[in-house]
Formats: C-alpha cells, sequence, structure tokens
C-alpha cells in the first residue's frame, strides 16, 4: 500500500469516466483520441506505462490495471502535472 | 346522479334532511362566509352550470343566489343550511352525492365559483373524492380530465374478464401555481394504482427516460462551443400519448361509474398515469417517432436523439417528459418545435431557463449554470436564513469521528439536509468535499455533525449564486484530472480518490 496506489486507482476510476464520456461524444460526431489524464504521482505513471506485474504492485486488484490496456492502445495518455496546476485537488 | 354516456346529472329524488345534528364545522361554515364575501356582481347564473348540469337545475340556483346575497349578511342562517349539507352527505352512498349539489350546498359552492373568478381559489386540496364532490370547482376538474380521456380515445368499456387483474383507480387532486405561488388552476388527475401490478403478468420491464446529469453537462459544453440555444418544450399529458402494449383492465373511477354497467371495466389503449409500463411505452413511442423522421439515436445515451442535415445538426435530449433542443440552424429549431406540436400535445417553453431545479442563463459569453432558487429554498427549508455567513464550508482542522459521544440529534433532518445539499452540489463541486464527508455519518448522527452540516449551509447563505460557467473553449478536447488522497480519512483510513473531467474549459464531472 502507498501514495502510488491511491493515486493508480483514480486513475483507473478517472479513466471509465473518459471512456464513458468520449462514447458520448461520439454521438456528437466528436471524436476524442489520446485523452491526457493528469495525474500527480510518476510512480503510478509508470505503473501504468508497465504491463508487466512486479511483487510490490502485486496486491492491487485485476479490475484497477484495465487502464493499461487503454494506455497501450494510445487512447489514454497518462502526463504528469505538477500540484499546483492540479485542479482536482479541491475535491480531497 | 352522473350518467358518464349522457354526460348529465340527473337528480335523485330520496334526499333526506335532518335538522337536529348540528355540525361541527358550523362556526366554521360562518367564518368561510365571511372571507368569501366577495363584491357582488350580478354574474348570470349560467357560468356556475357546468357541462354536466342539466338545465331544469338551473332555476333552483337562480333562487338560491338570491338567498345567498342576502345569507352572505346573516351567518347564523348559513350555518343552519350547513348543517344540512353536512347531514346528507354523510347519510348518502359515494356515488349519489354529485347529482345533490345543488341543494343547500350550492349556495356556496356559487359564491366559491365567484372567488374563482376573482383569482381567490381556495388553496386546500381535497384528499378523498368525497370532499372533492362536494366542489363545483373539483367537479369540473375531474370532468376535464374524463374529457381528456375521451379526447385522446384512451379507454374502451368491456365486461370484466376473468382471472385478470384489475386495477383500481384513483382521484389524485392538486392545485397548479404560479411562480409567486398563487393558485392558478384546480387539477384532478385519475392516476392508476400501478403498485397492484405484479411482475411478470402485468408488465415485463420498466425504466423511464432519464439520464445522467454529466450527459446534461455535457450537452451543456458542446452547445455553448457550437454557439447553440437551446429551447425546452414540455408535453402535456405526456404518459397519456403513449400507446400500451400489455392488456391493462382498469375499474371504473370512483363515482363515476356508468349507470348502465357498473360491473364493466375499462380497457386501456392508451397510458394511465402510475401505470408501471407508463414511462417506457412513452419513451417507445416518442423515440419511434424521432428514429421515423431522420433522427438518431446515441449510442450510449439512448435520449439523446440527433438529426444532421448538410452541415446543420439538431440535438434533442429527452428527460422523462421535457424536452430539450437546439440547433445551430434557427430556422431548423422552429420546423422541430412546429413538427412536434403537430404530432403531441406539446406547449413550448422558450429557452432553456429552468430545469430539474437547476438554473441556467444563457448568454453570449456562455452558459451559466446555478441553482440560486433551489439553495434560497434550501435554507428557508432548514430555517437558516437569518444565520451568519460562513466563509468557508468546513473548517480546515474538523474532525469527525464515529464513536461519538454527543447527543442524538434528528435522523431524518440530518438526512435531509445531506439529501439537499448532495443535490446542490450539481452546480457547487466546492462543497462536494465536505458534503461527501458529512455523508458518511449519516447512521448515527450526532450533534456535533450537525453543526459540520449547518455550517456547510450557512457557508451556502454567503454564496448563494455561484455556479458553473460553461465557456466557448479554442482547445476542445477531453482532459482528465485525478488525484488521491493517501489514507486521507481518519476513520478508517482509506484514501480518497478524485478525478474531474474537462473538456476544453468546461468541467462536465
Amino acid at each position: 500500500m502507498s501514495t502510488a496506489e491511491a493515486e493508480y486507482i483514480s486513475a483507473a476510476s478517472c479513466c471509465t469516466q473518459l471512456l464513458w464520456m468520449k462514447h458520448e461524444l461520439e454521438d456528437y460526431q466528436i471524436n476524442a483520441y489520446s485523452i491526457p489524464i493528469y495525474c500527480d504521482n510518476t510512480a503510478a505513471i509508470c505503473l501504468s506505462k508497465n504491463p508487466i506485474l512486479h511483487s510490490r504492485a502485486k496486491h492491487i486488484e485485476i479490475k484497477h490495471h484495465f487502464i493499461r490496456d487503454y494506455v497501450q492502445k494510445g487512447i489514454l495518455v497518462i502526463q504528469f502535472i505538477d500540484i499546483e496546476h492540479q485542479w482536482a485537488d479541491i475535491f480531497t | 346522479m352522473y350518467n358518464s354516456e349522457t354526460l348529465c346529472v340527473k337528480e335523485s329524488m330520496h334526499i333526506k334532511f335532518d335538522d337536529k345534528q348540528p355540525g361541527n364545522e358550523a362556526p366554521e361554515q360562518g367564518e368561510i362566509f365571511v372571507d368569501m364575501q366577495v363584491p357582488e356582481d350580478t354574474s348570470e347564473p349560467d357560468q356556475i352550470s357546468e357541462s354536466e348540469e342539466s338545465p331544469e337545475v338551473e332555476p333552483t340556483l337562480e333562487a338560491q343566489d338570491e338567498v345567498a346575497s342576502d345569507e352572505a349578511q346573516d351567518g347564523s342562517q348559513q350555518a343552519n343550511q350547513s348543517k344540512n349539507t353536512f347531514k346528507y352527505k354523510s347519510s348518502h352512498l359515494e356515488d349519489q352525492i354529485i347529482g345533490n349539489k345543488d341543494s343547500p350546498r350550492s349556495t356556496r359552492s356559487y359564491f366559491r365559483q365567484e372567488e374563482s373568478m376573482i383569482g381567490l381559489l381556495l388553496v386546500i386540496e381535497p384528499t378523498t373524492v368525497d370532499e372533492a364532490l362536494s366542489d363545483d370547482g373539483w367537479i369540473l376538474a375531474m370532468q376535464e380530465e374524463l374529457n381528456q380521456f375521451q379526447r385522446n380515445d384512451v379507454r374502451d368499456l368491456v365486461p370484466k374478464p376473468h382471472k385478470k387483474n384489475i386495477i383500481r383507480t384513483k382521484w389524485v387532486f392538486i392545485n397548479k401555481m404560479n411562480e409567486q405561488g398563487e393558485v392558478v388552476r384546480n387539477k384532478a388527475r385519475l392516476v392508476a394504482q400501478g403498485y397492484s401490478q405484479q411482475e411478470g403478468i402485468d408488465y415485463t420491464e420498466t425504466f423511464a427516460p432519464i439520464t445522467r446529469l454529466e450527459a446534461i453537462r455535457l450537452l451543456l459544453s458542446y452547445v455553448v462551443n457550437h454557439g447553440i440555444i437551446l429551447y425546452q418544450m414540455d408535453v402535456k399529458s405526456a404518459f397519456l400519448s403513449g400507446v400500451i402494449s400489455e392488456e391493462v383492465f382498469v375499474k371504473q373511477p370512483p363515482s363515476f361509474e356508468d349507470l348502465k354497467h357498473p360491473d364493466h371495466v375499462y380497457k386501456l389503449k392508451k397510458l394511465l398515469y402510475a401505470l408501471k409500463q407508463a414511462p417506457r411505452a412513452w419513451y417507445d413511442r416518442l423515440s419511434n417517432f424521432l428514429i421515423k423522421n431522420d433522427f438518431k439515436r446515441g449510442q450510449v445515451d439512448t435520449i439523446l436523439f440527433r438529426r444532421t442535415l448538410e452541415k446543420d445538426i439538431l440535438v434533442v435530449q429527452i428527460y422523462v417528459y421535457d424536452i430539450i433542443f437546439g440547433s445551430t440552424n434557427a430556422s431548423l429549431c422552429k420546423e422541430f418545435s412546429k413538427f412536434m406540436q403537430d404530432e403531441f400535445e406539446m406547449s413550448m417553453m422558450g429557452e432553456l431557463k429552468f430545469f430539474l431545479e437547476i438554473q441556467i442563463d444563457q448568454s453570449k459569453d456562455g452558459v451559466y449554470v446555478h441553482q440560486t432558487k433551489y439553495t434560497k429554498e434550501l435554507l428557508k427549508k432548514f430555517k437558516l436564513e437569518d444565520c451568519k455567513v460562513m466563509h468557508t464550508p468546513m473548517h480546515p482542522t474538523c474532525t469527525l469521528s464515529k464513536e461519538d459521544t454527543g447527543s442524538k440529534v434528528d435522523q431524518k433532518l440530518y438526512r435531509g439536509m445531506i439529501g439537499s445539499l448532495l443535490y446542490l452540489t450539481a452546480s457547487r463541486p466546492d462543497i462536494l468535499f465536505s458534503v461527501c464527508l458529512c455523508a458518511r455519518f449519516q447512521s448515527d448522527p450526532r450533534e456535533s455533525h450537525l453543526i459540520v452540516v449547518k455550517r456547510i449551509i450557512r457557508h451556502l447563505k454567503g454564496t448563494t449564486n455561484l455556479g458553473v460557467l460553461y465557456r466557448k473553449s479554442l482547445d476542445y478536447k477531453l482532459v482528465g484530472f485525478c488525484d488521491a488522497d493517501y489514507a486521507g480519512d481518519r476513520i478508517e483510513r482509506k484514501s480518497t480518490s478524485v478525478n474531474c473531467q474537462f473538456l476544453g474549459e468546461n468541467l462536465i464531472s
């Protein structure tokens, strides 16, 4: 358990929302591709980019790992953002 | 007695009067009468005689009116009369009452009729059919509803089928109010008692065409970026226009039974309110109609319809019986509203301003979404209008714990507050965190928790008109932000994970 895990799970739930919105936008004839997700934790970003499961992250449930698929497909791009520009910060 | 086939009222002969029993409400009646002393204009008695009243009643009424003007000054006599009325009401069967309203009671209803003309309709809503039937205004409203059934060709009278679930019906009475809270119209609605339907037998699948708030925000953001103005439309008696697919039998409405066949039931062709399948059938009808007219249904959000004509786009979003639509081309909008009005009984509400308790201001700079009215009502509801304003929704070092030993508070009140606040987060994402934190203590709210919730509401008082602004942005792209608070929760050491998505500059979720 670490901050990275918390951030990783949060990114995964963000991913679900974005995918829903992506489909919704297709109804409006707007195609979104390589949608950026801004995350302020580099460890979490690395976890999502690296498809190999290693011992430090084995306790993370598989359902959260689906974000990796979308990152590999190029639908999502996880980028780093420093905490000053992190807009989601007001919710915590 | 009322006959639904000939649409007229026949007098029944066996009325018994009993003067001896004084009714309890006698003084009240007198009081009401004092209030009702309206400037006496010599309006024709025709105005009282409604569609269902037979001509032979009129002379009596005329006579009564003269008496009535005298009696207005003489309260005691009136009280006496009301005793009569009270008595016969209780000594007669429910369905015989309608016809007798031209007995002493009509003096009173005459005044009420006059009252309604000068805009002083009684605000009391009757709860039972009995009560409603003693008042002409309500009878008129009920008659109107039945007439609407006939217009829409809602039902057939058939003999009672064997081994079928017969759904009973009920009258519901409401007063329609305008924005100032004045009664505009009395309305009676016949509803089915849908809860007596059984799944799998009377209906199979039910759903109502609603959408997520995010979808609406997405629509707003889309609309802003394309410079579309949204319009709103309302369907009159939406469900009545839906065609029913199952066989449904309902009982005849209370006190409006058919004289010849009192045992017969109605087989529904169209929907009644509160039937389980009502919203679904309405959606089916509407969507079929739209698809027939070259609209495309949304893949994810099935209540979003789109129609593309060369470069112009017409977007239609349905929310049960509200329809929101907008187009890049203004003439397309007009066309749409016209052809919808041809198909359904619709009323155009103009630009989208108020939708699901959310106020939407459309201007050149963008769309401003706020809930000022809702916040004010919320403050009023919890009697916190005169409180001191707080600058922050929550103290930074505020700690709440589950094992609080403070005195318990009313759970209903606490949950009510949380519920109202949660809805407010639709346009106020800034209070989301504090509200959600308080929401965790709903199972056992204590004094300390309530104080924190009240602080949020006090914060709202100073910031009633804050909202979310949707602007046009050059960079129209979907962006996600995610963050987590590792083990931030003091009770369960759980982590809080949050995310927000932006479309351009506009917050979606």
